[in-house]
């Protein structure tokens, strides 16, 4: 395959090299080579991604590319090899994954979806869902410093109306 | 982690993004969120894709946009953000899809498809804006390109509920069932065939016809119809002949149109005349308006604008209306000039069971409409009184209170007649100058304490 290589610009001037074909999983930055025509000394500027998150985008995509390739090669792999590679990714994600904080997840979060990237704006989502799922509503105000602001009587009341989801 | 001191990053996430992330939950821990606090209570509910809502000016607030071309980037990345939430879908039936997308050049096909989605799943509740938000008259709209085309299975939807076009390409005459609408809008749109559209509309609830040009209202018999907003469209016929049995609410801005009605609901909610900036006028113009008010005497709230109240004097009677007004809250635009005091008092002697009076001072015309024989210094000193003063005006508002001169004449004749007067609401126009503010600060205090009334409850407020 060929490894065109692109340059990324971030919002606050950081500029990074990425082969084109992992830089296309972004939907948007895919419209922009083909709209723009973008020159190959040209960075494309990315005005709503800072260099940190634009950093974390990259190491997701470069990953995901290799993947991506796989998964069209190999179909006739035996089941068991999809297995492994499968949890090889799962693996990889859920340690990218725990690699930052909550905070930088959301920020991943709004970038992936101003991309366009759907594989990873799903894995972002379940990370977040994964911090709210089988938790009390308090462990869960705890861990996202969320502040309840309903009165005693106002909770009663929700949790009265969707009793079989409190369990 | 101490979380404690952070702020809640999570719930400042904008809606969509929350949604995604509770979708990615099995639905008893969805329904969970709702009691995390008041931002959650409801957005679980919205997961479920029966109300579908993209909402361009949503998106944008998350992402800087300072030149053109990351406004073009934005305006991809919502695009593809809408397919994206749309392949995610997996259920048989829509309620509810509503696009926001202002300048959809470039985007026409992603918009059929959408479009087309939509339909494919039988929606109900169609609302589509392609409108720019800067836009003022009809004539911009018109000038504009109007790209975004409804593709023909719109045409053939069955059931549909509510229909809200706004700047598109339409053809009224087309819907071939359009019997089951209840709620009809349109905007930023040309209208030539619109008769044959709402003549097959026997159940229409609400008509909402705005900024509109070539619209062909030649006449609207809905005994169903509770709601019609007719504001600033261009007419292409001379008048509309109305048959409103059962309309709650009737609001018309725009030019002065002759509506002739054949029945009117006689008990009406709401009913607002803003004829904004109509120069216009001649000597049958006040007959017409006194004509108009005497079909909607029945309206609760009623709102009137300075053209009406400087020319309502020419009708048949100067003092009063030919029939009284059943109105309980009158909400006078106004700019207190003298030209408008006949007009001001003779609405309120025509509303004798008023409770609340509300003025709300607007920005003053240009160039004044008709002139006045009337000392606004002594004008409001006559001893004339009004029904309403004396049994029921409880409430008198001032919005826009800037102390001056003429305010405060009336607002000395409301207090010294009315006699059952609880409160005197004085309301301080948004973004004022402190040196203005001060003058109208010592204006409220003089309000309070120098002037006399007969009421032994009054009391009076200064807000903002």
């Amino acid at each position: 395959m060929s490894s065109n290589m692109i340059m990324l610009k971030s919002s606050d001037g950081a500029s990074f090299e990425i082969e084109e074909a992992a830089a296309r999983k972004s939907k948007i930055i895919a419209n922009m080579i083909e709209v723009e025509c973008v020159d190959e000394d040209k960075a494309i500027p990315l005005q709503n991604v800072t260099g940190n998150i634009l950093a974390l985008v990259i190491e997701y995509c470069n990953k995901h590319i290799v993947d991506d390739d796989d998964d069209v090669a190999t179909e006739e792999a035996s089941e068991e090899e999809e297995e492994a590679k499968k949890k090889k990714v799962d693996d990889w994600e859920a340690e990218f994954m725990n690699s930052m904080s909550l905070e930088t997840m959301f920020e991943l979060l709004l970038a992936a979806n101003y991309l366009n990237i759907k594989s990873l704006i799903d894995l972002v989502c379940q990370t977040i869902a994964n911090n709210i799922k089988d938790k009390t509503p308090e462990e869960v105000r705890k861990i996202f410093s969320i502040e309840n602001d309903f009165t005693p009587e106002e909770e009663e009341e929700i949790r009265k109306e969707n009793a079989w989801a409190f369990g | 982690m101490d979380s404690r001191r952070n702020p809640d990053k999570l719930s400042n996430l904008p809606n969509f993004l929350l949604l995604l992330i509770i979708s990615s939950l099995p639905i008893n821990e969805a329904v969970k969120t709702s009691v995390l606090s008041k931002r959650w209570k409801n957005l679980y509910r919205e997961i479920s894709m029966a109300n579908i809502v993209f909402k361009e000016s949503e998106f944008m607030k998350c992402y800087v946009s300072d030149d053109e071309d990351t406004k073009r980037v934005n305006k991809v990345s919502f695009v593809c953000f809408m397919h994206g939430w749309v392949s995610r879908l997996s259920g048989e039936v829509i309620e509810s899809f509503e696009i926001y997308l202002s300048k959809p050049v470039g985007f026409v096909n992603d918009i059929k498809s959408l479009i087309e989605f939509a339909v494919s799943k039988q929606v109900k509740n169609l609302v589509l804006d392609f409108s720019d938000p800067s836009w003022i008259t009809h004539n911009e709209a018109a000038s504009e390109e109007n790209v975004v085309q409804l593709p023909d299975s719109v045409y053939n939807l069955t059931n549909l509920n509510t229909l809200k076009l706004f700047f598109c390409k339409f053809d009224p005459s087309r819907l071939t069932n359009p019997g089951s609408l209840k709620i009809l809008s349109f905007r930023w749109i040309q209208l030539k065939r619109i008769m044959s559209l709402i003549s097959k509309t026997p159940f229409l609830e609400i008509l909402s016809i705005q900024n509109c040009w070539n619209v062909n209202l030649e006449s609207i018999t809905g005994n169903r119809l509770s709601e019609l907003v007719l504001e600033n469209c261009d007419f292409s016929v001379e008048y509309s002949t109305l048959d409103l049995p059962n309309i709650l609410i009737f609001k018309y801005f725009g030019k002065v149109r002759y509506f002739q009605f054949l029945r009117v609901n006689r008990i009406m909610k709401e009913a607002i005349l803003d004829f904004g900036a109509e120069t216009e006028y001649d000597e049958e113009t006040g007959t017409q308006l006194c004509g108009l008010l005497y079909e909607l005497l029945s309206a609760r709230t009623l709102t009137v604008c300075p053209f009406l109240v400087q020319l309502i004097q020419d009708g048949e009677d100067p003092v009063k209306l030919q029939a009284p007004m059943e109105t309980r809250h009158l909400v006078i635009k106004t700019n207190l000039l003298p030209n408008e005091f006949i007009g001001i008092r003779l609405m309120i002697n025509s509303c004798p069971d008023l409770e609340t009076l509300t003025f709300q001072m607007v920005a003053p015309r240009l160039v004044p409409m008709t002139a006045s024989r009337i000392d606004p210094k002594t004008y409001w000193r006559f001893e004339i009184n009004h029904k309403c003063l004396k049994g029921t005006l409880k409430v008198v508002e001032l919005r826009n209170f800037t102390g001056g001169l003429n305010e405060l004449n009336v607002l000395e004749f409301l207090i010294r007649c009315g006699r059952v007067l609880e409160r005197v609401d004085l309301y301080l126009p948004h973004g004022m100058e402190d040196s203005q503010k001060l003058k109208a600060r010592v204006a409220a205090v003089t309000v309070s304490t120098t002037f006399k009334t007969p009421s032994k409850r009054l009391s009076i407020f200064l807000y903002g």
